[in-house]
């Protein structure tokens, strides 16, 4: 029973300083009673191990808070525009806000695939692989060699550039090199899994956090305003322009807010509407289907002409690249403009915006990729065609011995051109980054800049007021130019098997796009007079990403299982099979016993009930889910 | 800091420790913070128990106060007498509570007393409105203001009396979510060091 008193008393003191009091009425409290007390009594019972245990883990987790406190600190000034960001975020919300958040992820991610790709690939080729010229593979060929400088060489990735370590095709085939033997191939093939490997899995932790804040607050959000007026000042604003900045967000929210409210209580009549959501809708998808149509037949023409005619002349050579960046450019504008038809609530036009504009680049991707393999497939076989003509020519040469010396250079003067389809495709996956990079450079300058220009010092000029009707000045459109951020990731994800050197060239592309852009939003763009997210919590852009990165695994996956690689380029040369290279590796370099059990692991007889009980798994998370969700939605009804 | 100031005795920093969340090092910082407001005023000599107070226009130009909206109401709450003017102790206390050490029950209190403009326990519409005013600094246009304190108290108004109860506050506030969190100001201050030591972070941080 004293042992109570002394722990209430304990609690009492240690609550003190959590107590709503103010200082002198605490003060007294202490003087009062409880210290003395405390102190007498440890004193009769000699607390001096207990209170020195106490005080040791007061003062380790002051020491672990400080320490905490000074690691935040320090971490956030490596965070790169967060000024930038925060500027923007208050002048224009939290909507156009996150994008550039959205872009910095990305912007990590690419990071952290160079480092990847250059630490396992491309460092090690440089450093200890075979030097440039060595083999074939490695020099340009000599009919090329004189044009290698052009600048249409150059344009078309060709040249010096094509025999670097830009592309697959120039990393040697030779299993161990340097002379630590480094396993190049192995790791070529690895790092290339891995890229989609670590793509998953940082996404799909980003979406579980993020599911994780919004279904904790889901049903709460009766309190919008409360929230949006009480919480919103940050106390820990301590200059002019922070505080300026801070209250026009806040204004900004809400805004938000009441005009949402406002959305509420519009009305609607139904039958019209039915009918021009139905308009719309068809003219969508003729549009779509129109896209989707014109790129097949550019890229198939390109294959006729390349077949036809020796000399193509600028236009022809990039005709295809140019013209998936124009779709991509204006299909989304010409899908706004039907969307005004339909008056849907702004976030479900927005929303619906979105999945139109999503399946227009996916179209358009998947369209390219396929005229691409199209052209691959064609490229291999005539590979094959080829090295069996070739083997039945040496099979006659090789009976008479004395021309041997003949055989080798008629071999030589006959050997296959130069067919290297993954370069190919790493060329194709390039030019076409390098050239949307350009068509957005371009239309950030013509339609933001030149725009804004025009519109503020013509308007004087002008026979009817260019600020407030057409053309205005630009607003900027948050979902658009996330999607144009993820159709840019998926390309890269796309090309990264083929040409090691994407990443680091999309690094690049995204700083450029990220200091133009902010500069474009605060110079030429002004707020958006409907202020909407497309949802609440961040998973929708994520949701899009992932399903943009599922997609682009499938041809990179397609191309390694279905093609045989290159006889003459690239690490896998020689190969029946791109992944032949893992069980060639068990094989060779494991003891026996671990190549068995890998055999076995990798049967049927593993595999299946492995998947089946997947399955099981999966089916039994998600009736416990289901479950949580319901007793946390009978608990709160409870609690109101 | 050891034993060598002699600004306070012994008896009272810990006595100041145990009422606070500050470590004695925090406290003298807080002292000398204090004490360079108003150096003529506050003797370096408190072993006495002075009672001297710092008036409100040199407290509301600290630099983690001078921008923020609510500065008269936070001095007027935390001061003795609730004139704004303030000892040594209402300083520490509405430092403590600010820290981002102080528990959200207790935070929450204190904002309910800053938001009552009128002091009489409820948070009206006139106080409302009051607030929302001075948080956009006059640029919302008078019905948008009306239709935001309209839509607070139907939101949080729990018992229908049309004003805002202590209770029904601390039910809306600890449920904010935590990604309503308020991040740290940009760019250091002039008293980097001391700020960095005193993080006045009001709700979720």
């Amino acid at each position: 029973q004293i042992f109570q008193n002394i722990q209430f008393q304990k609690d009492l003191m240690a609550n003190i300083r959590c107590r709503p009091w103010p200082m002198g009425q605490k003060l007294r409290a202490l003087r009062r009673r409880a210290k003395e007390i405390v102190l007498k009594f440890e004193r009769e019972w000699g607390g001096g191990a207990g209170s020195n245990v106490f005080c040791n883990r007061t003062v380790r987790n002051k020491l672990w808070r400080k320490f905490a406190r000074l690691a935040c600190n320090f971490v956030v000034i490596f965070i790169p525009w967060e000024m930038r960001i925060k500027k923007i975020e208050s002048h224009f919300g939290s909507g156009v806000a996150s994008y550039f958040i959205f872009l910095r992820w990305l912007f990590g991610i690419n990071i952290v695939l160079t480092i990847m790709t250059g630490a396992f690939i491309v460092i090690p080729e440089l450093i200890a692989g075979q030097p440039f010229g060595s083999t074939a593979s490695k020099a340009i060929p000599k009919e090329h060699v004189a044009s290698a400088q052009d600048l249409d060489t150059v344009w078309s990735l060709g040249g010096y550039l094509q025999y670097s370590v830009l592309f697959y095709g120039y990393y040697g085939r030779e299993r161990r090199i340097g002379r630590a033997g480094y396993r190049l191939p192995l790791a070529y093939f690895l790092v290339g899994m891995a890229v989609f490997a670590y793509s998953f899995i940082i996404l799909l932790k980003k979406m579980a956090k993020n599911s994780r804040m919004s279904l904790a607050s889901a049903s709460n959000e009766n309190y919008t305003f409360c929230w949006r007026v009480f919480c919103a000042w940050d106390y820990l604003i301590g200059n002019p322009e922070a505080a300026e900045s801070k209250t026009a967000a806040i204004v900004n929210s809400i805004r938000e807010a009441i005009l949402e409210e406002q959305e509420k209580k519009k009305s609607k009549n139904l039958v019209v509407t039915i009918c021009l959501r139905i308009i719309a809708n068809i003219l969508v998808l003729l549009s779509l289907a129109g896209s989707i149509y014109l790129i097949y037949f550019v890229v198939d023409r390109s294959q006729k002409l390349e077949q036809s005619k020796k000399e193509l002349t600028l236009w022809e050579k990039n005709e295809v690249s140019v013209v998936v960046s124009l779709v991509t450019m204006l299909a989304p504008s010409a899908f706004d403009l039907i969307a005004s038809l339909e008056m849907y609530h702004p976030r479900t036009t927005l929303r619906f915006q979105l999945a139109r504009v999503l399946v227009l680049y996916l179209g358009n991707l998947y369209s390219l990729i396929i005229a691409l393999l199209d052209k691959v497939n064609s490229m291999s076989i005539v590979e094959e065609l080829q090295a069996m003509g070739l083997t039945q020519k040496i099979g006659i040469k090789e009976s008479s011995h004395g021309h041997r010396e003949a055989n080798r250079t008629t071999l030589h003067t006959q050997s296959p051109p130069d067919q290297c389809w993954e370069t190919y495709v790493g060329q194709e996956m390039l030019k076409l980054s390098i050239i949307d990079m350009l068509f957005t450079v371009a239309s950030i300058l013509l339609i933001d800049f030149f725009r804004g220009l025009f519109v503020r010092y013509l308007s004087d000029y002008w026979c009817w007021d260019l600020e407030s009707t057409f053309p205005e000045y630009g607003e900027f459109k948050i979902a658009e130019n996330v999607l144009h951020l993820v159709y840019n990731q998926g390309m890269i994800w796309m090309g990264a098997f083929f040409s090691p050197c994407l990443p680091a060239f999309n690094v690049l592309k995204l700083i450029g796009l990220m200091y133009l852009r902010s500069w474009a939003v605060l110079t030429c763009n002004v707020p958006h007079q409907q202020v909407f997210r497309a949802s609440r919590s961040n998973n929708f852009y994520l949701s899009m990403l992932l399903f943009m990165l599922f997609l682009c695994m499938l041809p990179t996956v397609f191309a390694i299982v279905r093609y045989k690689p290159s006889l003459n380029c690239g690490p896998f040369s020689g190969q029946e099979k791109i992944y032949d290279i893992v069980s060639e590796t068990i094989r060779n370099d494991f003891p026996a016993w671990f190549g068995t059990v890998v055999g076995y692991i990798s049967s049927p007889v593993v595999i299946l009930p492995a998947v089946l009980l997947l399955f099981m798994l999966i089916y039994y998370l998600q009736s416990i889910a289901r479950s949580l969700k319901l007793s946390n939605h009978q608990l709160r009804m409870q609690i109101q | 800091m050891g034993n060598k100031q002699a600004v306070f005795s012994h008896e009272q920093l810990e006595a100041y420790q145990d009422c606070t969340l500050f470590t004695r090092k925090e406290i003298m910082r807080l002292f000398y913070r204090y004490q360079d407001l108003a150096p003529q005023l506050i003797p370096l000599d408190y072993t006495s128990y002075p009672d001297v107070k710092v008036p409100y226009e040199l407290i509301g130009s600290m630099p983690e106060l001078k921008d923020n909206p609510f500065r008269q109401r936070i001095a007027q709450v935390f001061s003795e007498d609730g004139d704004g003017h303030m000892t040594f102790d209402n300083f520490l206390d509405m430092f403590s509570v600010m820290s981002e050490m102080a528990p959200r029950d207790l935070k929450a209190y204190y904002a309910f007393k800053i938001y009552d403009f009128n002091n009489d326990d409820y948070i009206c519409t006139w106080d409302l409105e009051q607030m929302v005013t001075r948080l956009t600094r006059g640029e919302l246009s008078a019905e948008e203001v009306s239709l935001v304190c309209e839509k607070v108290l139907d939101e949080a108004d729990g018992d229908h009396d049309g004003r805002l109860s202590l209770e029904d506050f601390q039910n809306m506030i600890l449920r904010a979510p935590d990604f309503l969190r308020c991040r740290p100001s940009p760019g250091p201050l002039p008293y980097t060091e001391a700020v960095h030591e005193l993080c006045l972070s009001f709700f979720i941080h």
